[in-house]
């Protein structure tokens, strides 16, 4: 990345000398930063040759690591600039939605679990962690505790089904989930369905923060907090090697069994490990509202959080984050417009999925390999068809290799094609093996290095008396198939069959 | 001259592969033709490409003059269903029938037009009357039932629609040889007035002296005068 | 003997209300694939088409019915055309369907509050005849009827199911697509005609069961999880299946409200479902489901 290189030279003047030593050739390796069960550290950089300018340069591994970095900076800085109190709290809110999104997109996304149950698992953490605070007049960092620790037992508790279940089935029932939840904490007295919920759970800010502006901005900047630690929890499970094998594996499970992963326990401890951070987000939510409402098993509230997961794509952290910050900007930024920008919501959902395979986020990759498929099929049409593939086919091939070489063979065929004469046939004839003329010996060649399934081949009978000519099957254990009744006396007898037949495939083809 | 089924410079394949290489087939009213070929040399591809059920497919197929075929290079099986209605069955390898059904209600979705649905007591019976064996069995679910009657309800559900071109994919594939031969028997009975059979199949034997005309497939292509050369080849199933 | 007869009143009545509901679930999901979860929105709008033909049309009950099944038919269609027909080729199409009916709903319970106010809506009482004295248990005529006209209904839609040539289209695409595609069945003709069924059999349950979900813009999530519950128990795609449901289902609900306390329904009917879900993850009639799978 050419910033880097830019950043680097301008670290090596001399006023900049002291941060460059701090920051660019710290006492601690970088590698000392590696994030864990991966080989991979989170500023990893590799040295490259452009080969524009011939010149040495640095690029990052992972180019994403930085660019979060710096949103996350820029975010921070927005709090402290913006004076606005409703923009602010849809700052709050957006990051608090985004941590709860980022930990459902890895569930559906890499688990592969398709579970609509999350918000069942926030609020249920929420509404406990709340009741013990309140119980005990613990502070409310110990609610975060109570609730990862809630929400990684409801993790197991309703991520063992998932893994007899299939998807649909399973998705349905979470559904159900939510609403269990719901009807339990409307209904019951202990969580207060009095008055509508639980009300004034210790938060982090002391009393006359709360009103104040600079309070908001405090609250805001602390809820930033979950939603880095979620992110990184993200990319540590979503790292190479776990990852990796779950993307791998998610369609086939006989896969995974075939190469020895236990799939059902690697899901299961991502559910549940993902489980426990929404459990986690579940209290802050409760220390961050001072607050929690049953209305967050609504089901208006989860088609929403819904739709800001499949606006952006469910497939990276990314595509869902700017899915939830456009959705929770118009939900909660515009409210002046009316219930009709939920309308505009859905609609934007419901093109989404219409016309994107990944989401807002997958839009450029879309395009991509839309243009480079257009672009090859022009291609392929105006060099008009000379190769074994035609145009079409050219256009459906990923692998231009296999355009070229089938093109390749085609015309190396032609002109083998006209090699053959009556002549070179006497020739192989007379004396099939030997000194040859070289017409019959570049025949011979190409003969000797096609394939092997149905290639042709002399079997021996009795040996010096009967042979015959057979077809290879190409896989190993499957035995040559006779290709017809003909016996040949001697072994030159023989090879000039086999040496006719291909003589013939070659002009067939 | 001209026939039921004009197939002219047809392509079809799967994918980057290209199955079946310019091939040009005329079937004629009221004839029985059998196409043999090995495995792998698109005799399948073919009767998939007639049907639109192929990947991509360039050229054009003409059944009764009106056009079935045409340049598709994406949706396989979008225009499966008005091909099949238009009077051409597949019946297909292996047996892609309805195995949740019992065999009258397998048979019975061969019906292609509502006229013959008001019809469907008569011509099932007159079906039944070329698999007799299928008779006792009608409650039955298909998927309980042996290789060769599935074969049979396949062929059955064929015949009860109002079909001009029948397109019999490998017949005896995985039958014990004397109930492949029942199965050759009963093709052997359908009257074809002035429709048209295209058997696909690898061994000869089991057709020799049943067929109007054998053509060889290889490679993607037909070959007219390669039935010779396939005379004496025998294939084990 | 009174409480007896009560309780089966109670569960016939409420597995007549959702079972309509379940039914075109698991017929939509097994012949099309699609999980459409738009059947909530579909549910609100023939209560609110009910409810607008009664008071600003005529208060015949059989128009209101009428209306009703007209609303949720219509309502189907377009489901079929936004969730179903552009996409059904394409990739990931399960999911993204999915989504697009969790869109409709939210979409369609926008435009239900902007039209008709968050205010809720009495449906015209459909069922006027007298009530029922059986063994001493006094039967409103809304239970009667809604029974009765269940039954009637699915019934009939059994025998289309099971006889008609539509029918017949609709259970051949269930289980082999590409089988169909060649006996000439149209992907999209079917798909019109099972969501227009099943939005129908909506529009019927919501007129049914207007003692319970009055016409509100919010008031379908109970039903479409009562329906998909049911559906799910049943075992997504059997159609007896899903009546087995919904009369068991009906009983819990019947019988843990008698018996145990109102508040109660849910968990015990929650705890059914899972419980026979982790015996038998197909559910009740999932055997369809499994034969159709194996010929993939």
């Amino acid at each position: 990345m050419a910033f880097w290189t830019r950043f680097e030279k301008l670290m090596s003047k001399r006023k900049f000398k002291s941060i460059r030593q701090t920051f660019v050739r710290s006492r601690r390796p970088l590698h000392q930063w590696r994030q864990v069960r991966s080989d991979r550290h989170a500023f990893a950089r590799r040295a490259y040759v452009n080969p524009r300018t011939l010149r040495r340069e640095r690029e990052f591994v992972d180019e994403r690591t930085f660019w979060w970095a710096v949103a996350l900076v820029l975010f921070a800085l927005l709090t402290v600039v913006v004076d606005n109190r409703t923009a602010l709290n849809v700052m709050g809110i957006f990051a608090i939605y985004a941590a709860i999104n980022i930990m459902w997109a890895l569930v559906m996304g890499s688990a592969g679990v398709f579970s609509l149950g999350t918000l069942a698992i926030v609020g249920t953490s929420g509404f406990i962690a709340g009741r013990v605070a309140l119980e005990t007049g613990l502070p409310w960092y110990v609610m975060l505790v109570v609730g990862a620790v809630t929400g990684a037992v409801m993790g197991v508790v309703i991520g063992v089904p998932a893994q007899r279940l299939d998807g649909m089935y399973y998705a349905l029932l979470t559904l159900g989930v939510v609403e269990v939840a719901r009807t339990f904490f409307k209904q019951s007295r202990g969580f207060g369905s009095a008055s509508g919920g639980l009300i004034s759970l210790p938060t982090y800010l002391s009393k006359d923060q709360m009103f104040s502006i600079d309070g908001l901005r405090i609250r805001v900047l602390v809820a930033l907090v979950p939603f880095v630690l979620v992110l990184v929890l993200y990319r540590v499970l979503e790292g190479r090697r776990l990852g990796l094998l779950l993307r791998t594996t998610r369609d086939s499970e006989a896969y995974g069994d075939a190469i020895g992963v236990d799939l059902v326990r690697i899901r299961l401890s991502l559910f549940v490990i993902s489980s426990s951070a929404l459990g986690m987000v579940g209290g802050f939510f409760a220390a961050y509202n001072r607050s929690m409402a049953p209305s967050v098993f609504d089901m208006g509230l989860l088609l929403l959080m819904f739709a800001m997961v499949v606006v952006g794509g469910v497939g990276s952290a990314e595509g869902v984050v700017i899915g939830t910050a456009l959705v929770v900007f118009v939900h909660n930024g515009l409210i002046s417009i009316g219930p009709i920008r939920i309308i505009g919501i859905g609609v934007v959902v419901v093109l989404t999925a219409l016309f994107t395979k990944g989401g807002l986020y997958g839009i450029p990759g879309q395009y991509r390999r839309w243009r480079d498929k257009h672009k090859s099929e022009r291609i392929a049409a105006a060099s008009q068809r000379q190769g074994d593939l035609t145009s079409e086919e050219a256009a459906l091939t990923d692998d231009k290799d296999l355009v070229a070489v089938a093109r390749f063979n085609d015309r190396y065929r032609w002109q083998l094609r006209e090699l053959v004469t009556e002549a070179v046939v006497a020739e192989h004839q007379a004396r099939p093996v030997g000194r040859h003329s070289p017409e019959l010996d570049r025949l011979l060649n190409y003969f000797r290095k096609g394939e092997l399934a149905d290639k042709y081949a002399v079997m021996t009978v009795e040996p010096f008396s009967t042979y015959r000519v057979v077809a290879l099957s190409g896989v190993r254990g499957i035995p040559p198939r006779e290709v017809d009744e003909k016996v040949y006396g001697s072994l030159d007898d023989a090879y000039h069959a086999v040496f006719l037949r291909r003589i013939h495939d070659l002009m067939e083809s | 001259m001209t026939g039921l089924l004009e197939i002219r410079s047809l392509s079809a394949g799967y994918g980057p592969m290209r199955v079946i290489h310019d091939l040009d087939l005329v079937v004629h009213a009221g004839e029985r033709l059998a196409i043999m070929g090995l495995n792998g040399h698109g005799k399948t591809t073919l009767f998939r490409a007639i049907l639109g059920l192929t990947d991509w497919q360039t050229g054009s197929i003409l059944l009764g003059g009106r056009e079935i075929g045409g340049r598709r290079m994406s949706a396989p099986g979008r225009r499966t269903h008005r091909i099949a209605a238009s009077g051409v069955a597949l019946l297909p390898q292996g047996d892609a029938i309805f195995p949740g059904l019992t065999v009258e209600q397998n048979v019975l979705t061969g019906v292609t037009s509502s006229g013959t649905w008001r019809r469907r007591r008569g011509r099932l019976d007159s079906v039944l009357e070329i698999f007799p064996p299928l008779r006792p069995l009608l409650d039955m679910p298909v998927g309980k039932m042996s290789g060769g009657e599935r074969r049979m309800v396949s062929l059955a559900r064929g015949l009860m629609g109002d079909n001009r071109v029948f397109l019999v994919d490998e017949p005896s594939l995985g039958l014990a040889p004397k109930i492949a031969a029942g199965v050759i028997d009963a093709l052997g009975q359908v009257e074809l007035g002035e429709g048209a059979m295209v058997i696909a199949e690898q061994s000869i034997p089991l057709l020799s002296g049943r067929m109007d005309r054998i053509l060889g497939m290889h490679s993607g292509q037909i070959k007219q005068d390669a039935a010779d050369a396939f005379a004496g080849i025998s294939v084990d199933h | 003997m009174e409480t007896l007869v009560a309780v089966l009143v109670s569960t016939l009545s409420l597995a007549a209300g959702y079972g309509l509901l379940a039914i075109g679930i698991s017929l939509t999901w097994s012949s099309l694939g699609l999980l459409n979860l738009a059947h909530g929105i579909t549910f609100g709008f023939a209560g609110y088409g009910a409810w607008w033909f009664g008071t600003e049309v005529s208060a015949n009950p059989v128009g209101v019915v009428i209306a009703g099944v007209v609303t949720g038919a219509f309502t189907g269609l377009v489901v079929v055309a936004v969730a179903f027909l552009p996409i059904k080729r394409q990739e990931n199409f399960p999911v993204r369907s999915l989504t697009i009916t969790l869109a409709l709903n939210l979409v369609g319970t926008q435009i239900l509050l902007r039209v008709f106010g968050p205010k809720a809506k009495n449906i015209p009482s459909v069922f006027t005849f007298d009530s029922i004295n059986l063994f001493g248990t006094v039967i409103l005529p809304d239970r009667t009827g809604m029974i009765v006209t269940a039954a009637v209904v699915l019934l009939a839609t059994l025998i289309w199911f099971r006889r008609s040539r539509s029918g017949l289209r609709v259970r051949a695409l269930m289980q082999n697509p590409e089988g169909a595609a060649l006996v000439g069945v149209s992907l999209n003709r079917t798909a019109v005609v099972v969501m227009m069924v099943s939005g129908a059999l909506a529009g019927l349950s919501a007129v049914l069961l207007q003692e319970i979900f009055f016409a509100s813009p919010y008031s379908w999530s109970t039903p479409l999880i009562k329906g998909l519950v049911i559906a799910l128990l049943g075992g997504l795609g059997s159609i007896p299946g899903a009546l087995l449901a919904a009369l068991v289902l009906g009983a819990t609900e019947a019988g843990t409200a008698r018996f145990v306390g109102g508040q109660y329904v849910l968990y015990t009917q929650f705890a059914l479902v899972v419980g026979v879900l982790l015996a038998r993850p197909r559910g009740i009639g999932g055997l369809l489901d499994e034969v159709r799978e194996a010929d993939e």
